[in-house]
């Protein structure tokens, strides 16, 4: 399937030809400013090809680039023919876009360019793709980065999940020059303000190679959005990216887990924590478990003053992570060490002592997270893990015999489902 | 990088220590001890969540007993030590021996020691045992019970507290002797029970009943074999407030009755008012039914239970202004109301002979008669003189007997 927005070449113009070529060629010689006029008609054909319907559609692209460049796209003439395609891309990507630059009278290939992406979601090559094709109009476009309200737009859209914006109104009124009032209190930043050196790398990038054929894969996952609080910056990205590995995003989580081995029967229990991408795609986790109390029935006698001891246990945990496959939905493997303590309160002896007793162990766990949007994910897995020291826990029956009423399994195993957010 | 690096080891150092402290094999972690006290306020062995069928029946109007006839007969004054006594129980053993629990020596000062006492048919004392607890423990209630194979079990519950600020410890103390005052087995402990009473049944067990102490919103019957409870069920109606459980009955199939008082019924002008109520339960503790009585017993005054081998009920309590009429009644062993008698005077007490059926009512310083279809109400006076005592005829196997406790021990047998 293909969507498309065609607007044929217009034949002859040769003076815009010129000033293209020149402002192609060399961006800082001076050019009249009626030439410049000129320059910047363009045609545009935009093509979303199957799998990247997701991508920005032909009018919004029209109607964002006219923004930038302040002229609109005409169906005939112009000085150049902006064509570009997006298509999906093989893993570990997600999107390509293929941009050709033509002359609009001979059809000659001026430049071409190519943006992909690892994001889970196409408007992530927006900014860029406007960046590239507004630079390929007028090269002094686009120099103080985007116009502020595209790039309000463009964050709205990516903090809405919206990929696809609607061009005009019912009344043919650009909607995004003046975004209504309840979005624009939005304070949140949006991810093209703080992605400026982002910017400015797809900026230059256009400049220097405007001509040529090279790939652009590894600057475009460059600028994918950067995330706050990493710890390997966006180089160390494109690094891992190059050589395949799977990227891990710094994260924040919790879940509910269940478990089996920690106490005597089946543990619930609450989980929170986060992780930190390292380099070479592994990643550190740290997280705090509790288990809720569970009561522990002690064998009947007329001697208990109530039905069991109550039983509870905590523990924090670190992990090594590394994520092995998969993008939106991804799979991973853990292996790390947690110590905690279980606590005994003794309500139904006659005499309690009421135990803190620590315990450590190893964990090696697999997980699978799930990308439900750009900003958070839903996540699953299971964990199995060792507890050392082999403790027996006891208590003294009326006769003064030592009776056990649980000795924790070495091994035990928890499933968990959780929810969290990328950071 | 090395600051993180230098956490990193701190931490794995940690770790590395704590399993060098604790090692792998782990150890023996004690959570505590049970108590060495069987725990009454919580219900083992039995269903305490059934709802026992809850009864109603049309009072029946009693009848004034008969006129004093003469006294009883053949009185026996059991052998008394000089110095004050007080008798706390007594029950009758086999071939017309007694069993006695009673304060000797030093009762004007407060502190004489709890004996237990056997003494043969002719009143003489076979054998004493000062079985007090602790000296700094107060000793509130005594009862005994003999059990088929001529075991006594006796029960006192102590309280102490060394001030006002300490928790009180209370405690229920079980012990079995033989006819030679032999102690059989260990002393048994129980808390939750501070009026106890005691009852032997069939095969040798001993049934227990009673309320915990401070305002117990609910009382507890318990069946004990050889110093373990069977089971203890905790669903019996009583008010904690005034009177609790204060009889208990068991007939030869293990059927036990409670009788206790409810809550109190005050008008805001008139008499306060006491409503009482039996519960039954079946030898395994399930509950049978509850019956609240009719009357609006008089407030003060203790109602007593007694019961025949089959079951059939006998209840006494006090009724009208200040308590100085009695009223005794029978409670079939399916809970409806029979035969009614008022008797004048006071202190309810029965003693219900487990083959004939017939009940003894004490009333003061008179014994009535009912027998057990309740056709008749005989009352005789219980006097002791010196040529009755020497007139007395020794103890017969087919006499029935009545023993009076107070500041002594004394045997009458009843007229046929």
């Amino acid at each position: 399937m293909r969507r498309s927005l065609q607007q044929p070449p217009r034949f002859g113009a040769a003076v815009v030809k010129t000033a293209l070529l020149g402002a192609l060629l060399c961006s800082t010689t001076g050019v009249r400013a009626e030439q410049r006029e000129d320059a910047k008609r363009y045609q545009l054909r935009w093509v979303r090809e199957g799998g990247a319907e997701s991508c920005v559609s032909g009018a919004a692209l029209e109607r964002l680039l006219q923004q930038v460049l302040g002229a609109k796209a005409t169906a005939t003439g112009g000085a150049v023919v902006l064509d570009g395609v997006a298509s999906a891309a093989a893993e570990p990507l997600r999107y390509t876009m293929r941009l050709t630059v033509r002359d609009a009278g001979t059809g000659e290939v001026m430049g071409e360019r190519e943006l992909s992406t690892a994001e889970p979601k196409c408007s992530a090559l927006t900014p860029a793709l406007l960046l590239v094709l507004a630079m390929s109009v007028d090269p002094d476009a686009g120099k103080a980065g985007l116009p502020a309200a595209v790039s309000e737009e463009l964050r709205r859209g990516r903090e809405e999940d919206v990929d696809v914006w609607p061009a005009t109104d019912k009344a043919g009124t650009p909607l995004a020059g003046a975004p209504d009032a309840p979005r624009a209190q939005r304070t949140s930043p949006g991810p093209l303000s703080s992605r400026r050196p982002e910017s400015d790398a797809a900026r230059n990038g256009v400049s220097a190679t405007a001509r040529s054929a090279a790939s652009a894969t590894a600057r475009s996952a460059a600028s994918a959005p950067a995330r706050s609080g990493a710890s390997m910056d966006d180089g160390d990205r494109a690094r891992d990216h190059e050589q395949g590995f799977v990227r891990d995003d710094p994260r924040v989580f919790g879940a509910l887990a269940l478990s089996l081995g920690v106490f005597p029967s089946l543990a619930s229990g609450a989980e929170l924590g986060a992780r930190v991408p390292l380099r070479r795609g592994w990643a550190l986790s740290f997280s705090v478990l509790g288990w809720f109390p569970q009561i522990v029935q002690l064998p009947a006698s007329p001697y208990l003053q109530d039905d069991g001891v109550q039983l509870a246990a905590g523990q924090l945990g670190a992990a090594l992570c590394r994520p092995l496959l998969g993008t939106r939905v991804q799979l991973g493997v853990c292996g790390g060490l947690g110590a905690g303590v279980r606590w005994v309160s003794a309500l139904a002896l006659g005499s309690r002592d009421n135990p803190t007793r620590p315990f450590y162990g190893p964990t090696l766990g697999v997980d699978a997270t799930y990308r439900v949007a750009s900003s958070w994910f839903l996540s699953g897995g299971v964990t199995a893990q060792a507890f050392v020291p082999r403790d027996r826990f006891t208590y003294v029956d009326h006769l003064g015999q030592v009776r056990p009423w649980f000795e924790p399994s070495l091994f035990s195993g928890r499933a968990w489902l959780g929810v969290g957010a990328f950071l | 990088m090395s600051g993180s690096k230098r956490k990193l080891g701190t931490a794995a150092g940690v770790v590395v220590l704590g399993f060098v402290a604790t090692g792998c094999g782990g150890s023996d972690v004690s959570a505590g001890a049970e108590s060495d006290a069987v725990n009454l306020n919580r219900c083992f062995g039995a269903d305490c969540g059934l709802r026992a069928q809850s009864l109603s029946g049309e009072d029946v109007l009693a009848r004034p007993c008969g006129e004093v006839e003469g006294p009883l007969a053949d009185p026996v004054v059991f052998e008394d030590i000089e110095g004050g006594l007080m008798v706390m129980a007594a029950v009758e053993g086999a071939e017309g021996s007694v069993w006695a629990l009673q304060i000797e020596r030093g009762l004007s000062r407060g502190e004489g020691p709890l004996n237990l006492v056997h003494f043969a048919a002719d009143g003489s004392r076979l054998a004493t045992l000062e079985v007090g607890t602790e000296t700094d423990h107060t000793v509130l209630q005594a009862a005994l019970a003999v059990d088929s194979t001529g075991l006594v079990t006796i029960g006192i519950y102590s309280s102490y507290a060394p001030n006002a600020d300490a928790t009180l410890t209370e405690e229920l103390e079980l012990s079995t002797f033989d006819s030679d005052l032999v102690a059989v087995g260990a002393p048994a402990k129980f808390r939750g029970m501070s009026a106890p009473q005691l009852l032997s049944g069939p095969n040798g067990s001993i049934w227990l009943a009673g309320n915990a102490a401070a305002n117990a919103s609910h009382g507890v019957i318990s069946r004990v074999s050889q110093g373990e409870p069977d089971w203890i069920q905790t669903a019996v109606p009583a008010s904690g407030t005034a009177t609790g459980v204060s009889g208990l009955a068991v007939a030869d199939d293990g059927n036990a009755a409670v009788l206790a008082g409810l809550t109190g019924k005050w008008s805001g002008t008139g008499p306060d008012l006491m409503k009482v109520g039996i519960s039954t339960f079946d030898v395994t503790g399930k509950p049978l039914w509850t019956l609240k009585l009719p009357t609006d017993y008089t407030p003060g005054w203790v109602p007593a239970l007694g019961g025949s081998a089959q079951g059939d009920l006998v209840v006494v309590g006090a009724v009208g202004e200040n308590g100085q009429q009695l009223l005794a009644r029978r409670v079939s062993r399916d809970g409806e109301l029979g035969w009614a008698y008022t008797i004048e005077g006071s202190g309810p007490g029965v003693d219900v002979r487990r083959d004939s059926g017939r009940a003894f009512v004490a009333a003061f310083n008179r014994v009535a008669v009912i027998d057990a279809e309740g056709t008749a109400c005989r009352q005789f006076s219980v006097a002791i003189d010196e040529a009755s005592k020497a007139a007395a005829e020794p103890w017969r196997p087919d006499g029935e007997y009545l023993l009076a406790v107070g500041s002594g021990l004394v045997r009458f047998r009843v007229p046929e």
